[in-house]
């Protein structure tokens, strides 16, 4: 059909099939991939653009319907010269993390305050219910609207006054004017010459045998190139797994390397064991025409019963998931003194027990997982992007474990990204796959995945059940604590699969207090559920619900204030480093001074008398108490690889000074939203003294010159990534000094560096050479010391000698309405410490990002399973229902700076590790909420219907 | 993507669309984005492969508003009509427009759209104007209907449009309503169902001559409570009568709930904590009114 229209005040005229949605329309026809696909149901707003200056979900319009209307698409919004007062407000609050949200959520808001030059919080809260954030929540989007309104309105005209560029200063971030305006390719964006598509059909089933596939009637469709199965893909070894703990007896799939064990293939051959697990692939012409013959293909199953409990799993006559597996446990480990702690159990004067499931979440990041390959007969060279965390594992994965391909022939590049929350740090088998076809076909091949292929292929998280004891005095002490847990890892295991469940839960469940008996004993278990892998907060967030669960628990059987008795049992600030009896060696802190200037904050002596005036108003009140402490700075190498990781953990950079005086930096980090591209460089500048401007990070590719990158994941990248750019400078500014000294002639303990230069301090006004002037001389090389290499660059590792354990508490304030049981957040206070903060602003978005996903699982996200099919339900963004804006209380952040003596930087984590105690403070003011009505414990995610069952069931006993 | 191939129709004039509905496998194509997601889910009519748009048909983007009725035509969009002045005089409308607060929902989600695509987004809309004894015009080629807005809810299952009709306006009569309110129960937005109940009450000396109930969210399609209606009738709201005679006949009423993932029982106190609240709103207002 012909169509014509407007878009950005351009006409444009074309040729559409009458199904071409409109999203579809301005990606692929007119090239304005600035509105983004997301979740395609019309619920997450990334795609949003303006139809005749009405705010429209482009995925939810067809094509032929904007004929005649004027579209504006966030690529028009800027002019040649500025930005946007929108983009502009968006940009000074850091509003901005990854920015795969941003263009959607701008373009709402244009509209916003064309209708409503004013708003206050609460419209415009509600006015972006249909625009979700999964990085950064919405606070600084608020704080930006509001900004923006006032720029529009002329009340506010010079902006923010530029902050400075060194260590502590809220830098305005960079690489970010391109996210702004759409202009930021993400790789569903990426489009090459020749390029072909690929669709991968799923298992509809959980557990089944197949008995055969018939690719015959797909082959012959229209645009249809090659459609692949598992009898084309012999040759491609399984996914490897990379972490096998030492210390206890594991059973993975083989692998054929014999270095490493292996987990699923490609393709699954003979039988599928989760509904998700891969069958065939075709590849066409355009993304339609794959999809189109990918409904073609036909698979006959013979169904296999499905088991999704662990602890149903573990049963002799379960559903055995592989054969060479026995009662499908993965691996049984113990941390602590077992023996010790029951017997400290048997000795106490009060016992608490507790049945606690940390639920199944999805990451459900708003960009789904892609992946572009292209293989180039000429140079025999691979190339691949993907929107990926871990770059250089994948190339060295793939190239050794999977494709057997030459190492230096494989190219890994990671376009811009939006958020991973985790899943994005997993070797899916897709990736490789759509490299190999790539080469098969003889064209470069993209795949971009569906949101419903999302929810059964990209690994889950969480999902464990713990059995807890607690016990201590009456007084409070605590005496020992115990934690017998079972954890699902679905059907098979990704590359990482132990660390989550081992030593990231079992060796933190002793949370932020001194608990001399400690242990945890976990059975890790396949079943027919998606395979898991970690979520921010991984590991930690299991750790630190359960053991405030288990303390708030304790606190009310004995009837102390839990503050108190946190504040009883609490790490002191003359116990560091402490031991904490599982492995983790604490590095500083003040624990208890951070729960009382959140408790503070919450006005906590006032609690009753909130309580009382809440009743009135037929509400229950809650407070809830989430202390934390949380390791993070992945590695120590050595220590990592005694956990069984077989990789190296340090940080890396090199650093180059080039003779016209600008400094690149190759960092081993991989940037997901977090702003390195500032952070790093505030460090940088900051050691070289040099204007900012002076300076490029360069990441994402694999043919940067960096010997390896170890990635970004853990809240690890500021504190060993960071330090090592650190490091680096101050190996730049060495050699610049002992080059001066040796053209000064002055011996070196006489060279100073500061501002940028190298002076001799005996004739400063003589003696005095620019950092440019030291990176042109040495670049010359004409007169060089003795055993002094030319040129001015450096490869910079650093390698902690322990982890860093950024601390804190959080404090929730619910209500509970008597008669819906509706839960509503009044208050959030989050008190952390995360050691030297670099750049406050881009902290904060970190802090505001854990909070929203925190309240996701505290209150409604879980991966929901078909009980007899083993289907994943929860397949779009209406079944999993994520944050929104007027979902969010006020929330108050409290920091303090107790630097960590594990890096020289002072940092400490600042990622994830702010989730952990989200979830448990929520769950705390909700069961303080119904104290009276002596409920306990609940397991998340804690929703209305779930307290009604509570309190009915309760009721009908009572009567 | 669309997985179903679709052929599209944009005719001029209401004869042209009257004689492409009539045929099997044409379905009309209101503005409303709800059609759009069911293609892409895949839970549009399987038969259906011809899209008739009324975008280019004049008349049907109109509301008027006269003699105290309010006419709306069927491409009328929620922006629209939350826009236009006539919605102060029916508050229930108002209120139930406003749990919609997701713009591209206002923009794109038609008066037309909520009887031809139901759903959770239009229930809210569908409640008030049943409430409000709202009427359906539908034309087919050879003749005008007029269909009350209950029709299109048997006991709480939605009703289809009679096959070849074209909804061309809800027209809303002159009430002589003393109050009507649109009470939510949507607290976490996304996260459950829209809950909620219409209810417009008439009155004389405090007794109650006429009322409308309607839950919206509970089932497929918004249910009218006549039982509970009909044991009001020559009462007075009062704490007591909506607890002895609303609530209890409530629980006589039987609700075909929707939400398989949520406990009946829970649904079933949710809708009478909405009936109770609504009731109480109301007496609230006529108290107000009177005094
Ligand atoms: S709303 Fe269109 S992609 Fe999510």
């Amino acid at each position: 059909m012909n169509l014509e229209l407007h878009i950005n005040q351009t006409p444009y005229q074309q040729d559409v099939e009458p199904r071409l949605l409109l999203i579809d329309f301005l990606r692929d026809n007119a090239n304005l991939t600035g509105a983004k696909w997301g979740c395609g149901s019309g619920t997450c707003g990334t795609c949003t653009v303006l139809v005749d200056g009405n705010t429209t979900k482009s995925c939810q319009m067809l094509a032929v319907e904007a004929e005649g209307r004027a579209i504006t698409t966030i690529e028009g919004l800027a002019s040649v010269t500025e930005l946007h007062p929108v983009q502009t407000a968006f940009w000074e609050n850091f509003a901005v993390q990854n920015g795969f949200s941003t263009p959607g959520t701008i373009m709402s808001v244009v509209e916003l305050l064309e209708n409503n030059p004013n708003p206050n919080d609460d419209e415009i809260k509600q006015w972006l219910q249909g625009n979700l954030s999964r990085e950064t929540g919405y606070e600084q989007i608020v704080k930006a609207v509001k900004e923006a309104a006032a720029r529009l309105t002329n009340q506010h005209s010079n902006g923010h006054a530029p902050a400075g560029q060194g260590v502590g200063q809220a830098l305005k971030t960079r690489k970010t004017q391109e996210l702004l305006t759409g202009d930021a390719k993400f790789i569903a964006d990426m489009v090459m010459p020749n390029m072909a598509h690929a669709a991968i059909l799923q298992s509809p089933h959980a557990h089944a045998m197949i008995r055969s596939i018939d690719t015959s009637e797909a082959e012959a469709m229209p645009g249809v190139l090659r459609v692949f199965t598992a009898k084309d893909t012999e040759q491609i070894m399984p996914m490897p797994v990379i972490w096998v703990p030492p210390f206890t007896e594991s059973h993975f799939l083989s692998h054929p390397s014999g270095i490493v064990p292996g987990s699923h293939r490609v393709f699954a051959t003979d039988k599928v064991r989760f509904a998700g697990d891969q069958l065939a692939a075709v590849v066409a012409e355009t993304r339609q025409q794959a999809y189109d013959a990918l409904a073609r293909i036909k698979v006959n199953f013979e169904p296999l019963p499905v088991v999704l409990d662990p602890e149903e799993a573990l049963q002799d006559g379960a559903p055995q998931l592989h054969e060479s597996i026995p009662n499908n446990r993965m691996l049984n480990a113990v941390f602590g003194d077992k023996a010790a702690v029951e017997q400290a159990i048997d000795e106490a004067e009060v016992v608490v027990e507790q049945r606690i499931y940390n639920q199944r979440m999805m990451h459900n990041t708003l960009e789904v997982r892609g992946v572009l390959g292209n293989y180039d007969t000429n140079t025999n060279q691979y190339t691949l992007w993907t929107n990926t965390q871990i770059p250089y594992p994948h190339r060295l994965l793939i190239s050794l474990y999977v494709l057997g391909i030459p190492y230096n022939s494989l190219r890994v590049v990671v376009p811009a990204i939006g958020e991973s929350n985790g899943c994005k740090g997993n070797l899916y088998p897709d990736t490789p796959l759509v490299l190999w076809m790539a080469k098969q076909v003889g064209r470069p091949v993209k795949w971009v995945d569906t949101r419903e292929g999302f929810s059964r292929n990209t690994a889950q998280s969480r999902d464990q059940v713990q059995y807890g004891t607690i016990a201590g005095t009456r007084d409070g002490k605590i005496t020992a604590l115990r934690c017998r847990a079972f954890s699902n890892v679905g059907a098979y295991p990704v590359i990482n699969a132990p660390g989550q469940p081992l030593p990231l839960i079992g060796k933190s469940i002793t949370g932020a207090y001194v608990i001399p008996h400690a242990s945890y004993e976990v059975d890790v278990v396949y079943t027919n559920k998606v395979p898991t892998a970690p979520m921010r907060g991984s590991g930690r967030a299991e750790a630190i619900f359960f053991v405030e669960r288990m303390i708030e628990m304790f606190a009310r059987k004995l009837g102390i204030d839990s503050a108190e008795v946190r504040r009883i049992n609490m790490v002191q600030p003359d116990q560091f480093p402490f031991e904490n009896g599982l492995g983790w060696t604490y590095d500083s802190g003040n624990y208890e001074n951070l729960l009382n200037l959140a408790l503070e904050k919450a006005d906590y002596v006032n609690l009753a008398a909130m309580k009382a005036e809440a009743s009135l108003r037929g509400k229950w009140l809650g407070l809830g108490i989430g202390s934390y402490v949380a390791v993070a700075g992945v590695g120590n190498s050595a220590k990592m690889g005694g956990e069984g990781l077989m990789s190296g953990t340090w940080g890396s950079a090199y650093i180059h000074v080039a003779p016209s005086g600008e400094v690149a930096i190759t960092t081993g980090a991989q940037p997901h939203g977090q702003s390195q591209d500032t952070t790093f460089l505030q460090v940088a500048a900051q050691e070289l003294q040099i204007p900012i401007d002076y300076i490029t990070l360069k990441h994402s590719d694999t043919s940067n010159p960096l010997y390896y990158g170890q990635a970004s994941y853990g809240s690890r990248s500021l504190s060993v990534e960071g330090a090592a750019v650190q490091k680096g400078c101050q190996a730049i500014i060495k050699k610049a000094r002992e080059y001066a000294s040796y053209l000064f002639k002055m011996p070196l303990e006489l060279i100073e560096y500061k501002d940028g230069k190298v002076i001799g301090t005996p004739a400063p006004d003589q003696a005095v050479m620019t950092l440019q002037q030291v990176a042109l001389m040495l670049w010359f090389g004409w007169d060089l010391p003795e055993g002094m290499d030319p040129g001015l660059e450096t490869t910079a590792y650093f390698d902690p000698k322990n982890f860093n354990f950024p601390f804190g508490t959080h404090i929730a304030i619910i209500e509970i309405d008597q008669e819906t049981y509706q839960i509503e957040l009044k208050r959030y206070i989050a008190a952390n410490d995360f050691g030297v903060v670099v750049n406050p602003g881009v902290v904060d978005g970190q802090s505001y990002g854990n909070i929203t996903l925190g309240i996701g699982q505290a209150l409604s996200e879980e991966a929901q399973y078909d009980p007899i099919t083993g289907l994943v339900l929860t397949t779009d963004l209406d079944s999993y229902a994520i944050p929104r804006a007027s979902w969010l209380p006020p929330i108050d952040l409290i920091r303090t700076e107790t630097p960590s003596p594990s890096n020289p930087l002072g940092a400490k984590g600042a990622g994830d590790v702010s989730n952990p105690p989200v979830a448990p403070a929520i769950v705390n003011a909700v069961c303080d909420a119904l104290a009276e009505l002596n409920i306990t414990h609940i397991d998340m995610p804690v929703t209305p219907e779930k307290l009604w069952q509570m309190l009915h069931a309760k009721q009908s006993l009572t009567v | 993507m669309i997985g179903i191939k679709l052929a599209y129709k944009a005719p001029e004039t209401l004869k042209e669309a009257l004689d492409l509905i009539g045929r099997e496998g044409h379905q009309v194509l209101t503005a409303d984005q709800a059609l759009v997601n069911g293609l892409k889910k895949g839970t549009s009519s399987s038969s259906l492969h011809t899209l008739v748009s009324l975008r280019k048909i004049p008349g049907l983007a109109t509301i008027d508003y006269e003699n105290n009725e309010l006419r709306l035509g069927t491409s009328i969009t929620y922006t629209d009509l939350l826009n236009h002045q006539a919605l102060a005089h029916y508050p229930v409308l108002a209120q139930a427009l406003a749990t919609i607060p997701d713009p591209h929902l206002r923009h794109h989600s038609t008066v037309g759209g909520a009887l031809y695509h139901g759903g959770p987004v239009h229930a809210p809309v569908i409640a008030a104007l049943m409430a409000l004894d709202a009427t359906a015009v539908v034309l087919t080629r050879d003749k005008e209907t007029r269909l009350p807005l209950q029709y299109f809810s048997q006991s709480g299952l939605r009703v289809l449009l009679p096959l070849g009709g074209l909804l061309s306006a809800i027209v809303i009569p002159n009430t002589s309503l003393n109050a009507s309110t649109y009470l939510s129960l949507n607290q976490l937005s996304g996260r459950q169902r829209n809950y909620g109940i219409a209810a417009c009450v008439a009155q004389s000396d405090q007794t109650i001559d006429q009322i409308r109930l309607v839950l919206a969210g509970f089932t497929e399609q918004p249910i009218q409570l006549k039982r509970v209606e009909e044991a009001l009738l020559g009462k007075t709201l009062t704490a007591d009568s909506i607890k002895m005679v609303a609530i209890e006949q409530l629980e006589q009423v039987k609700l075909p709930f929707q939400d398989g993932s949520l406990p009946e029982g829970y649904q079933r106190h949710l809708a009478g904590v909405a009936l109770n609240r609504a009731l109480t709103s109301l007496a609230k207002k006529t108290t107000q009114a009177v005094s």
